[in-house]
């Protein structure tokens, strides 16, 4: 089983877009019944993308006390991947779930084991930007860590402290790789293109050697509640989604 | 793909020199201008002289023919023999040439004396059956080289003739344009070019030669003056359009254009001439052209690519009338009018007008595959050793282009031939290995170094070996159908006009029997070495010369592979070059994933994932970004033409000179191989031949895997 978290230290950097999508993607290239999401974002945004508005379902943090299950068949929704949404809990019910987050660092590796799910399933995580209890657990967890950034002085800036934040889990978790995903590349606009060429300089392999360009059919498809792969297959962010769910199949298999 | 392109491939990708620079001008000395004059010494008009010198020399092979010499004595005499050959190899002058050749008939004709005399064995068992297979094989070469001798004995020097008459008694000629399925705008073309011809005003006169009547060519015809021949009925093809306009004309001489093709001004002048010396001539025409069928391979190299892109002829009007026009073929055969006119007396000529042109693939092709087979239907369907109208120096042609089309069953055997001992013990040459030796290397030896002189941009000895080989496996199948029934040829070929596809099948047999000889031989090796090992094997000499033998084949086999390796890599990656993804922004923020289909060129032509015929407007602004790797590189362009899939989009000048470095940039890199690379250069010869094997290995087992689903499809 591989456990990939997405992260990033900015908010609005494409996060759920990019975990949602880059599993449609996987879906489509591993087949039905292997990929599966899970949303630790209190935002709650994630199911959106799959078209998923169901109100009774329970999410993780009112099944905190309970199990999370991700192997029954009719969590799986038309572009094949398990959507476990955050749920639409009260803010008592968060506070208790990230208190009981921050007691148990290894809660959601443990219930991820035990959740059913076979050996050859991907799970992606969405997090909330920043560090925090989400992060920690995504941390203890994951085999790779997608950290999303944007072309952008906003998400430059916080790329030291991330590092730093890196080196402090690759101390505890000394198997986890991360590696950089550049969001919504412009190579027209001249700021996108400089800060792309420093990143690419200053991370060198830690950055994915291809962006996802920047391209309205993403924003579109949420619209239309659908992964941007299902919308729009022949733009250039499906393309370079699609490259980057092969890129991740390979360094998991590295 | 001919082994000519193989080769100028393969020596391109080691970054050796060009195979034209190989050629090696030969010297001009002492001893060629002392042959030069004895050739033309005067006592040779002496009568009787010749004849009793031809005699003398017959006397002398008779003598040396069969004398046995020991081993040591065969060695000496060999060797003076070569030291004499190799010396005068490399001066020029026909003298020389024929000097080598003799040099190379006697040692031959002593080796064939000494294996069929003495290697076959006495008893009619197994070991002379086998021997006796060989030999023939061999003889079967050695006759095709000396018939290859023969052709090239006297080679023809044309010299250029000067016009006799004043141009006021020049002769008249009728100009035949060839117009069926061309199109105006090419007629138009083709008779104004014709208009261009250097030829006395009033002596000359313009025919259009068409199918079924064009209207619109025949009031082109009448408002520029030439005259419209239309034959609507017409069931032959081009022939029944000259034999339609054939009574029209009155001319002296016809000269027949192909519409498409604009003729040198010149050209009638060069030609008149020759009909100008010589009364028999009846018909000048390119080497390839429908009135007759193409000439051999070598004619072909002989005439420096002269034919591949121009088809004219000039023929004598009066003997066309009097050979009552041109034959026309049932359906599938070749016209040939040069026969026809032979039959009435009358020569022909074949006009070597070089023309510098491009490499390409599809004429090389051509020229191997379709002239031979051309041949041999001639040899087998037409019989001309019976057949009267052919005179005894074209039958000896014609029997050279059969024996080279039947050449690969020879080669087979000789690829076959170490397995009878290897694999079950036979010895099919009975004789010490030493003294073999002493007798085969200078035949071979000697036959290479004569040959070499014959055969022009070919003369690359070991490349002939391979250019064999690979014939050999590509062509068995196609050969061995012909032994059995010419009939089948036929059919093939009607199947093909039919346009029925059948490559992969091609492919497949030669890939089928590639893998079985290979097979065979790997085989073959295995036992021998496993003997060789255990020191069971009673004669380790002969062993071991089986041994080489055999390896020599697998070497042979490797070097086929890989040149057919490389020339497919070689293919890949220039096509690669020119396709590689792009990405165009539309407006509104959307964008699509698409492939460019000419990459350098400045109209680029992209290849749409999807008809998207109202998401672009003709004339519209997009940008248009290409990748080179993970880098990504954007340009402003416009849309010029939407068709379907396709999309042309120019770049706009202000980004051309950056359109221009990245396409600089990318294609710099030499096709494929960095040639830069250290030790690419030097020649590695173990290492080189394992890396061979090894390819041969991956090859043969990818072709012995295509083998499967062509088998399941049946």
């Amino acid at each position: 089983m591989s456990i990939i978290g997405v992260v990033s230290m900015k908010g609005g950097v494409g996060k759920t877009s990019i975990t949602a999508n880059l599993a449609a993607a996987l879906a489509s290239k591993l087949g039905a019944g292997r990929v599966s999401v899970i949303d630790l974002d209190p935002q709650n945004g994630l199911h959106w993308h799959f078209g998923l508005n169901v109100q009774d379902e329970k999410g993780v943090c009112e099944l905190s006390s309970r199990s999370i299950h991700l192997s029954r068949p009719d969590l799986f929704n038309a572009f094949d991947v398990a959507c476990l949404p955050y749920g639409l809990g009260s803010e008592p019910d968060r506070e208790a779930f990230e208190e009981m987050l921050a007691q148990e660092p290894e809660w959601l590796g443990d219930q991820i084991h035990r959740s059913g799910i076979g050996r050859d399933a991907v799970v992606l995580i969405d997090t909330p930007p920043g560090d925090s209890v989400y992060l920690k657990q995504v941390a203890a967890c994951a085999d790779l860590l997608l950290i999303v950034v944007l072309a952008d002085a906003g998400s430059y800036a916080t790329i030291p402290a991330m590092q730093t934040r890196l080196d402090e889990l690759s101390k505890r978790y000394p198997h986890l790789v991360s590696a950089y995903v550049l969001n919504q590349v412009d190579q027209n606009e001249a700021l996108s293109r400089d800060v792309a060429d420093s990143l690419h300089r200053y991370l060198g392999a830690q950055l994915v050697p291809f962006g996802i360009h920047s391209d309205s059919a993403v924003s579109e498809a949420l619209a239309f509640q659908q992964p941007v792969l299902s919308y729009d297959p022949h733009g250039q962010a499906s393309h370079d989604l699609s490259r980057l769910a092969s890129w991740v199949i390979d360094k998991l298999n590295e | 793909m001919s082994p000519y392109l193989l080769l100028t491939l393969w020596r391109e990708r080691w970054g050796k020199p060009s195979v034209a620079a190989l050629q090696v001008p030969y010297l001009q000395g002492l001893i060629s201008r002392w042959m030069e004059r004895f050739a033309h010494a005067r006592p040779w008009s002496l009568p009787g002289l010749t004849l009793l010198v031809v005699l003398l020399c017959s006397l002398l092979l008779v003598v040396l023919l069969p004398v046995q010499f020991t081993r040591a004595t065969q060695v000496e005499f060999s060797v003076a023999l070569l030291i004499v050959a190799l010396y005068l190899r490399s001066y020029e002058g026909t003298q020389t040439s024929l000097v080598l050749m003799g040099l190379s008939l006697l040692v031959s004709t002593r080796y064939f004396y000494w294996r069929l005399g003495s290697t076959l064995g006495q008893e009619l068992d197994a070991a002379f059956l086998f021997g006796l297979t060989l030999c023939a094989a061999e003889l079967y070469c050695w006759l095709r080289v000396v018939l290859v001798f023969v052709a090239h004995l006297w080679p023809i020097k044309q010299e250029p003739v000067p016009m006799q008459l004043e141009s006021g008694q020049w002769p008249s000629v009728d100009l035949f344009i060839l117009c069926a399925n061309q199109s105006l705008v090419k007629i138009e073309s083709a008779a104004q070019a014709a208009m261009g011809l250097a030829w006395p005003e009033g002596k000359i006169k313009t025919f259009l030669l068409d199918d079924a009547e064009r209207q619109d060519v025949r009031v082109f015809a009448t408002s520029m003056g030439v005259n419209y021949v239309s034959h609507a009925a017409n069931t032959q093809g081009q022939v029944g359009n000259l034999n339609r306009a054939l009574p029209e004309s009155q001319a002296e001489f016809i000269a027949l254009f192909e519409c498409a093709q604009a003729p040198d001004v010149a050209i009638l002048k060069k030609m008149a001439t020759w009909f100008d010396k010589d009364a028999n001539l009846a018909m000048i025409q390119t080497p390839v052209h429908f009135l007759a069928p193409a000439p051999s391979g070598i004619g072909l190299e002989l005439f420096d690519k002269s034919h591949a892109d121009r088809s004219f002829a000039m023929i004598r009007r009066s003997l066309l009338v009097e050979a009552d026009g041109i034959e026309a073929q049932p359906q599938g055969g070749r016209v040939n009018l040069a026969r026809q006119l032979q039959a009435k007396g009358y020569v022909s000529a074949y006009l070597g007008m070089a023309q510098p042109i491009q490499l390409d693939k599809a004429d090389h092709a051509w020229a191997g595959a379709v002239a031979t087979p051309a041949e041999a239907t001639l040899f087998l369907v037409e019989l001309p050793i019976s057949n009267r109208v052919l005179t005894w120096k074209l039958r000896l042609v014609a029997l050279q282009a059969m024996l080279s089309f039947y050449a690969p069953l020879p080669r087979l055997i000789f690829m076959l031939a170490p397995l009878p001992y290897l694999l079950g013990g036979i010895n099919i040459i009975q004789a010490p290995i030493g003294l073999l030796a002493a007798y085969a290397l200078p035949h071979l030896l000697h036959g290479h170094l004569a040959q070499a002189r014959t055969q022009g941009l070919l003369r690359l000895t070991g490349w002939v070996e391979l250019r064999q080989t690979w014939v050999a496996s590509s062509l068995l199948v196609l050969t061995a159908l012909t032994l059995v029934r010419t009939e089948i040829l036929e059919w093939m070929k009607r199947l093909k006009a039919r346009g029925v596809e059948k490559k992969p099948a091609f492919e497949w047999t030669s890939a089928y029997f590639f893998g079985i000889v290979l097979l065979l031989n790997l085989t073959g090796l295995a036992v021998g070495l496993a003997r060789w090992s255990q020191e069971r094997s009673p004669e380790l000499e002969i062993e071991g010369f089986y041994l080489l033998w055999s390896l020599f084949n697998l070497l042979l086999l490797a070097a086929r592979a890989a040149v057919n390796e490389e020339a497919r890599q070689i293919q890949y990656h220039q096509r690669l070059q020119i396709r590689r993804p792009a990405m165009i922004q539309l407006p509104l923020g959307r964008s699509l994933s698409c492939v460019t289909e000419n990459f350098p060129e400045k109209i680029l032509s992209l290849k749409l994932p999807v008809s998207m015929p109202k998401a672009f407007e003709v004339g519209s602004p997009i940008r248009l970004s290409l990748f080179q790797g993970d880098r990504e590189f954007t340009f402003p362009a416009e849309v010029t033409s939407i068709q379907d899939r396709s999309l042309h989009v120019r770049i706009l000048d202000a980004a051309l000179a950056n359109y221009q470095q990245l396409s600089e940039a990318t294609r710099s890199r030499a096709r494929g191989w960095p040639q830069w690379l250290p030790g690419r250069h030097a020649d590695r010869f173990l290492s080189s031949w394992i890396g061979k094997v090894i390819i041969t290995l991956r090859s043969g087992f990818r072709d012995l895997k295509h083998l499967i689903p062509l088998r399941n499809k049946k």
